[in-house]
């Protein structure tokens, strides 16, 4: 049903293609902001004793988390996901290489089902 | 039963909606036990975020760095996002078109029997024709366009 792309378009609902531009750059962002705090920041801290990359990434991909559920959930509620995909994506992205995992996933999936 | 008259309703040309006919039966779409889930749940987790961002304003203030302002604002920034999903998704379940979970949504002139038509040829010649019937009724609907 998703899948149809001839769909009516319901409340304005729809527009699955700039969602989905919104939602990979976002998960690229949170992606790589991820993999400096995971591999960069923390080992600073912990076995440099410098705490103030932690500070600054750890407080950066907190506000830009926020900012990629708001373009993941968009997506979702547009590609009307269910609720355990969209909860698996939305999650995805606080795990380090997951949300580039999911991004291809993701982006592979809506290309299948015709909505990009 | 009441399904399938709401269905044949709503489904008549457009022309001023049956309003009546939907009332009430809107709002009980968010009473299934899934939905029912999701409001406490969302209740919870939007109250849980103002304790997680007190507890980190407390220990921000009890010399905490800024990382813990930071969260401190973050997690109630989280709670109304949460809220804001939840309502979307409301509103979205609400404006709902009623035929999407019908059966009845997508045309179906003649559906396969589930008889067994193997020891009756007359009959299972009948079904034949009649899905041959159902077929190019269907043809000539879709090569009509909506």
């Amino acid at each position: 049903m998703a899948a149809d792309p001839t769909a009516p378009n319901r409340g304005g609902v729809r527009d699955v293609a700039p969602a989905l531009l919104r939602y990979r750059v976002m998960a690229y962002v949170v992606g790589v902001m991820l993999i400096a705090l995971v591999l960069v920041a923390m080992p600073l801290k912990y076995f440099a004793d410098m705490p103030g990359p932690v500070a600054v990434v750890g407080t950066a991909h907190g506000f830009l988390y926020a900012v990629y559920l708001l373009a993941a959930f968009d997506l979702a509620l547009r590609a009307r996901w269910g609720m355990l995909r969209t909860l698996l994506v939305l999650l995805a992205g606080t795990i380090p290489f997951l949300s580039f995992v999911a991004e291809r996933n993701v982006t592979r999936r809506m290309r299948e089902d015709g909505l990009v | 039963m009441s399904g399938i008259v709401t269905s044949a309703v709503a489904r008549a040309p457009p022309g001023p909606a049956p309003a009546a006919v939907r009332v009430g039966s809107v709002f009980r779409r968010l009473l299934t036990p899934k939905w029912v889930l999701l409001h406490l749940l969302v209740a919870v987790l939007f109250v849980a975020t103002f304790f997680l961002g007190y507890w980190q304003l407390s220990k921000a203030e009890n010399g905490g760095g800024p990382v813990n302002w930071s969260y401190a604002v973050q997690w109630p920034l989280y709670g109304f996002m949460g809220l804001w999903f939840y309502l979307r998704m409301v509103r979205i379940e609400l404006n709902r078109d009623p035929d999407e979970d019908e059966p009845g949504s997508d045309v179906v002139l003649y559906q396969r029997p589930r008889i067994d038509t193997s020891g009756d040829p007359e009959l299972a010649a009948y079904n034949a024709y009649l899905a041959e019937l159902n077929e190019r009724a269907l043809g000539q609907r879709n090569t009509r366009g909506r």
